[in-house]
């Protein structure tokens, strides 16, 4: 396809440089002299999927390599997927605009998942069969890695392997083993196997899955000899030599994250309940300052970002974050570098260093107390007291925030009408706190944005038996709680329930949800995370149409001995660990930071000494 | 110091919008590790100003901006500097020295010289436009509807063309390339895309039966900038 051709597709749509590509280091590479063709497909749209780190590591990483080269393919906005069929124009990559059929390898971050259909509609842009056995060896291998992998199964039917953990950690590893198979002519099937002898390398064909009469799983078993019965994942243990893209891409486009963002650990110690990704990403490990300087100083230099941020599950727990941040604003401040500070713990804020990190530019202050009443916190062991959260407020307050960002979930396990109110009582409380500091020493108003999610029950969690509240039961909770927050100064934001109903389905799916998934597919269901694309009505009749009924995965309570769809599937940490800390929440019971003592998760059984 | 600098934005970069070209050039900024002027305030940026904006799909070979430095510096090598950190298609031709104190850029502006690639899907279209040229510029006033501020305004176009022509056309592929002069700047302004909405409705083409592209082949100034405020390097 020629220039004009080209120029005149991007002259049809919204935003072409989501696909115009020549970004600041993007890697160019010569066709003829690369033995394999990697395609990163991030099943989002652009400004998402290049705020992600992973995919600036990933594609910085294979392309190190000279036999590989990465090329990197988001999902089309509506006018251009529009324009592509239309044309009859294949899904292309940005760097070669290739047709993404033209790929060895297809590899894919599951983030979020709602955006299996995207994924999946990538694919059937590209002219590629989304069913795994209708594929021909002349296909692309298709592999998904990322936070969903570790529930892949209702993307079974589709996949033809998924990564469990790190996946830097393998992927050299992985694509020598494919450059080997492939200059020796194997079959797929061949190259699965001992791919699969990989650690962290999960082959859903090599696995069968039964179902007893009552629809729970009956089994979950390797097909072959040689493979694993648990696939444990990959991990990076030496984090802090770990790859770090410091020329990395720049897009022109304003992206959401648009600074260097420096991964300072990986991991968390806190063991929130809810949270997957402080199971998943278990154990901790930290950066050293030093490394953190010298990575952040080249990256910087290399890009010419006037912003940066600390990334981390929990920045604020970092073991010297002062000495870090210090260390940061002394070196960067002359430059006017902005450093921000997101998923910051209420407990380990205090307004001093808060202080010296806003002095360049005063980013938003965020919160998120999960849940309104202590008992509630205690229960998912979010154990931070409500004096420490105001103290905290007041401080930001005193030095000069006004305006503070509080997240919220309704639906945790356990929750009363009472708890739910007492969400606003704490916002309530917060906003009392500014108002009690005089008027010379705070900024004039208060401005408060609260919003509320639906807790979604993952797996690999403590609350991963936990059935989550039905539609009906989470519509009634937000009403009860919108009739009490008309705050002055407060925003309150909320959504309907419906899409995160249809998570909750899929994040404790198993395999027969590929039927439902391919139907959604063909019906055009895709870009489900955006409003004015979700249709409910039109997934509620595909799960219909397939007899599947999705209270089912989403608000069933299983049980202690229910073989899960991903026991098959491994974090690291231990099913007993996770079935204590369920009953333990029943009981409102907490369990301290790992930090102050191992509490035996399994993380240091399975790799020993690690923490 | 005041540094005049001129640059080309070329076919890699054709997609980007003025905003996107600007936060890019602070960056470029930003990797030569230059003794810049900071903006005061909130959010101190580069002390920077460009003459023009660069519309989304259209071309430049003469492109200005101006920024301010802090310190003397040599400005011996700066375009070859400015380059070696440049995305592909961003271009730099020259840096000069001029004034500190003189009006902005883009109170000087006065022209610009377009070449512009009109692609048609019907041959039809193609052959009307071609044939329409001439009535189009002949006719006394060409009313057409402008979007402000403050909504719709009817505006005439005509004692605004300096000169609109045929360059080429392609019979193959339907393509014509119109040469286009037309006043640029505050005191008179036409932009490209409104004269091709006209022609192209005059020529009965309608909006997705056809692509236009421009080109910004030169800049013009009222005065030549370097001649009247350029400072020499001892």
């Amino acid at each position: 396809m020629n220039n004009i051709i080209w120029n005149r597709l991007f002259n049809k749509v919204e935003k072409p440089v989501r696909y115009s590509g020549g970004e600041f280091n993007m890697v160019k590479k010569d066709l003829d002299k690369v033995e394999i063709r990697y395609l990163f497909a991030f099943p989002d749209v652009y400004e998402v999927g290049m705020s992600h780190l992973g995919l600036k590591i990933m594609y910085h990483l294979i392309n190190k390599r000279t036999d590989t080269w990465c090329e990197r393919a988001f999902s089309p906005w509506v006018d251009m997927e529009e324009q592509l069929i239309n044309r009859n124009i294949p899904l292309f990559s940005i760097e070669s605009r290739s047709p993404i059929s033209d790929f060895d390898i297809i590899g894919a971050t599951l983030q979020y998942e709602m955006s299996y259909t995207n994924l999946l509609n990538m694919l059937k842009l590209g002219n590629i069969p989304l069913l795994r056995e209708e594929r021909s060896d002349e296909h692309p291998l298709i592999m998904v890695g990322g936070p969903c992998a570790y529930n892949p199964e209702p993307l079974a039917d589709f996949i033809d392997l998924a990564v469990i953990g790190d996946g830097e950690e393998i992927i050299n590893q992985f694509l020598d083993l494919f450059k080997e198979w492939k200059q020796n002519n194997g079959s797929r099937d061949e190259f699965l196997y001992s791919a699969a002898q990989i650690q962290g390398i999960y082959v859903p064909s090599f696995y069968d899955v039964t179902y007893n009469d009552d629809d729970t799983v009956k089994s979950i078993k390797p097909n072959r000899e040689g493979v694993p019965d648990v696939v444990t994942k990959t991990i990076v243990t030496d984090f802090e030599n770990a790859f770090y893209p410091e020329d990395m891409i720049v897009p022109y486009m304003n992206i959401i994250h648009d600074r260097v963002v420096m991964e300072i650990f990986r991991g968390c110690t806190r063991g929130c309940r809810f949270c997957q990704a402080g199971m998943l990403y278990r154990p901790i490990r930290e950066r050293s300052i030093e490394k953190i300087m010298s990575l952040t100083e080249k990256t910087l230099k290399s890009t010419g970002y006037d912003e940066l941020s600390l990334s981390s599950l929990s920045t604020g727990d970092y073991s010297d974050i002062h000495g870090l941040v210090e260390t940061m604003m002394n070196k960067y401040f002359k430059d006017r570098i902005s450093l921000s500070l997101p998923s910051l713990r209420i407990d380990s804020f205090s307004g001093k260093y808060a202080e010296q990190v806003q002095k360049v530019r005063k980013t938003g202050l965020t919160f998120a107390p999960e849940a309104g009443s202590q008992r509630l916190r205690d229960v998912i062991n979010k154990g931070v007291n409500e004096d420490d959260m105001i103290k905290s407020s007041t401080e930001a307050f005193e030095a000069g925030w006004d305006r503070v960002k509080l997240y919220f979930m309704l639906g945790l396990p356990t929750e009363t009408d009472e708890d739910v109110l007492g969400i606003a009582a704490l916002v309530r409380k917060v906003r009392s706190a500014f108002y009690s500091i005089p008027k010379d020493k705070r900024k004039r108003g208060f401005r408060g944005v609260v919003s509320t999610s639906y807790f979604v029950p993952k797996a690999h969690t403590p609350y991963q038996w936990f059935g989550q509240d039905t539609i009906e039961e989470f519509s009634r909770k937000q009403a009860l709680l919108g009739s009490n927050m008309r705050i002055k100064g407060v925003d309150y934001n909320w959504h309907e329930a419906k899409l995160s109903h249809l998570e909750a389905v899929f994040a404790r799916g198993d395999r027969r949800l590929g039927k439902v998934l391919k139907r959604a597919v063909m019906e055009g269901c895709r870009m489900d995370g955006w409003d004015e694309h979700f249709d409910y009505n039109k997934w509620m009749k595909c799960f219909e149409d397939e007899g599947v009924d999705t209270s089912f995965y989403a608000n069933r309570h299983m049980n202690k001995d229910d073989i899960l769809p991903w026991s098959h599937i491994s974090c690291g940490v231990s099913e007993d660990y996770l079935w204590q800390e369920y009953q333990k929440s029943l009981d409102g019971e907490i369990t301290p930071d790992c930090r102050e003592g191992c509490i035996n998760c399994g993380v240091n059984t399975t790799w020993k000494g690690v923490c | 110091m005041h540094i005049l600098i001129k640059y080309e934005k070329g076919e890699e970069v054709r997609f980007i919008s003025h905003l996107e070209m600007l936060r890019t050039m602070q960056r470029i900024l930003r990797r030569c590790q230059l003794p810049l002027r900071w903006s005061k305030g909130f959010n101190p940026h580069p002390v920077m100003s460009f003459a023009s904006a660069t519309a989304v799909g259209t071309l430049s070979d003469d492109e200005y901006l101006d920024i301010y430095f802090d310190l003397d510096i040599s400005i011996n090598g700066l375009t070859e500097k400015l380059n070696a950190v440049s995305p592909v298609g961003i271009k730099f031709m020259s840096t000069d020295e001029i004034a500190e104190k003189m009006p902005s850029l883009t109170a000087m502006l006065e022209t610009a010289n377009y070449d512009i690639s009109v692609y048609f899907d019907k041959k039809e279209d193609y052959n009307n436009a071609v044939n329409a040229i001439k009535g189009f510029l002949e006719m006394n006033e060409i009313i057409t509807t402008k979007r402000s501020k403050k909504g719709f305004r009817e505006i005439d176009l005509k004692p605004m063309i300096k000169s609109m022509s045929i360059k080429s056309h392609d019979d193959d592929n339907l393509c014509i390339v119109i040469d286009a002069f037309l006043p640029m700047g505050s005191k008179m302004n036409l932009s490209p895309k409104l004269l091709m909405g006209a022609y192209l409705k005059y020529s009965n083409v309608e909006d997705k039966d056809a692509d236009y592209f421009c080109h910004r082949t030169k800049t013009g100034f009222i005065y030549d900038v370097i001649e009247k405020w350029g400072v020499e390097e001892f």
